[in-house]
């Protein structure tokens, strides 16, 4: 885990890829949104975070392929404990196939967003997610039952 | 087989019994002359009496003979009709068994053919997309640390991890069509052009070109996919048209001679292609322009002609240079569709 202070990690980035998280993490930081991110490198960490922390997080970025434990199932984890359920799960994934679209939705993902690779604003597309799920989130306060 | 038969018919004499029983017979009666004389009429009326019957059992026992003979060289002939039609009907069954096998196999190759591309692209998708990312960074954060040599380095390696990575993504778009199940809907294909039309109007407002449209029979087609197969065809169509004053691009049909089909077409007024590479259009990674002219991949024609083949129809290109292109598909039509429902032939010349 890294970044941000303790209590205002809001923002679980859940992914093994080295690239892609330090890509993200540029384009938060561009963003002023860097220290609001924890970064957690599988399944394990993310659930173990999750269980450890204070206040739940208001967005949580799941990739789907990590080791030990994958994506999916870690969403499976968190719509069953009571206290996470309504969590905004985005999943972040670079696979474009069918069946993990559908199972992660299945599985009560908020949404489903293809890794992109722009040239003109690399790690653009997180900043966009990010600001979309915390904006709706804030207008949501204090209701956040209204997301799950 | 027919000497057989006639042999089962052939007549046999063999009268000598009957002969000397009547013979002795009739000698009896005249021996009994003196004594009886009422005897000779009884010996020779009872000698041919007995002559009748050994003649009538005689011929009654050829008969059923020549019956039993000619049933059993019958059943023989049939025996072997039936040997021969068997042995035929294993040998067509084997030659089923070998190409539904063989269909099989292949059906199993393709497929993990396209699972392999899928795999390969995504794995290969993110290390690229690194290289993407990274090099556009570096150009963003140390453009001022690198010289002309250094920033014409840089340049390159964002271009080919650029291409690469179109590649890739054109490759799971090939695989996709190959691996997604196809499920047939009437599609209005007039209708599908137009709206395409306006999405890529919206996309490429450079590439703008007129499409005229003529009424046409809806097709029985997976609805994804004619999407796919319209949108590369008309991609195609305004690329290589957009250097025309007045690009335009028209969607029609006509009868096919060679099948009952109709044709659809799509036709515009571009660069066009030697007609000579023509076969090669539909293949993957195949250009037949440098990038430098047109951008593209290689991969759209190849998506276009698997979406016509999964559909089991025909897909060909004709153009001559500076001529413009017309590509021309076959698909079934909701009609076909129905007609083979109702198992009538489709109509002749149409």
């Amino acid at each position: 885990m890294k970044s941000g202070s303790c209590e205002e990690r809001d923002l679980l980035l859940v992914d093994d890829d080295d690239a892609d998280v330090a890509v993200a993490l540029f384009a938060l930081e561009r963003d002023g949104l860097a220290d609001r991110a924890a970064v957690l490198r599988d399944g394990v960490e993310a659930l173990q975070y999750l269980q450890g922390a204070t206040a739940p997080p208001r967005l949580i970025l799941l990739d789907l392929r990590m080791p030990r434990l994958g994506g999916l199932e870690v969403l499976a984890r968190i719509r069953e404990d009571a206290r996470f359920a309504h969590l905004p799960v985005v999943i972040l994934s670079a696979s474009s196939l069918e069946a993990d679209v559908r199972e992660s939705y299945r599985r009560g993902a908020n949404s489903f967003v293809r890794k992109r690779f722009d040239p003109h604003r690399p790690g653009g597309y997180v900043v966009d997610v990010v600001r979309y799920w915390l904006e709706l989130n804030e207008t949501h306060e204090p209701s956040k039952g209204a997301l799950s | 087989m027919i000497e057989r038969i006639a042999a089962a018919f052939e007549w046999r004499w063999s009268p000598l019994a009957a002969a000397l029983v009547c013979v002795a017979l009739s000698v009896w009666g005249w021996l009994q002359i003196d004594h009886h004389p009422g005897f000779l009429g009884i010996g020779i009326f009872a000698s041919a009496m007995i002559g009748l019957l050994i003649w009538s059992a005689r011929l009654a026992r050829r008969r059923a003979r020549t019956l039993f003979e000619t049933n059993a060289a019958l059943a023989q002939i049939l025996d072997e009709a039936r040997a021969e039609l068997s042995a035929e009907r294993d040998s067509h069954h084997s030659i089923e068994l070998e190409v539904a096998r063989q269909t099989q196999e292949l059906r199993e190759a393709v497929t993990e053919l396209d699972a392999f591309n899928a795999s390969i692209s995504h794995d290969l998708r993110s290390p690229i997309g690194a290289i993407v990312n990274f090099a556009s960074l570096l150009r963003a954060t140390q453009h001022e640390r690198l010289d002309d040599v250094g920033l014409n380095f840089l340049t390159r390696i964002e271009s080919a991890a650029q291409r690469a990575l179109a590649k890739m993504e054109g490759l799971l778009s090939f695989s996709r069509v190959g691996r997604q199940p196809l499920n047939r809907a009437p599609i209005d294909l007039s209708a599908l052009a137009r709206r395409i039309h306006t999405d890529v109007r919206v996309r490429r407002p450079g590439t703008s070109f007129e499409l005229s449209v003529q009424p046409l029979p809806k097709v029985s087609a997976d609805p994804a996919l004619v999407e796919a197969l319209l949108r590369q065809l008309l991609d195609n169509a305004a690329k290589f048209s957009a250097s025309q004053d007045k690009p335009q691009v028209e969607l029609g049909s006509e009868p096919h001679a060679d099948t009952d089909c109709v044709a659809y077409y799509v036709r515009d007024n571009g660069v066009g292609f030697d007609p000579a590479f023509a076969d090669r259009l539909f293949r993957l990674f195949e250009r037949l322009h440098r990038s430098e002219e047109f951008e593209g991949t290689g991969v759209g024609l190849a998506i276009a002609g698997r979406v016509v083949r999964r559909h089991g129809g025909r897909i060909w290109a004709e153009s001559s240079p500076g001529q413009g292109a017309t590509f021309f598909f076959t698909l079934e039509g909701v009609d076909d569709e129905e007609r083979k429902l109702r198992g009538e032939r489709p109509p002749s010349g149409g």
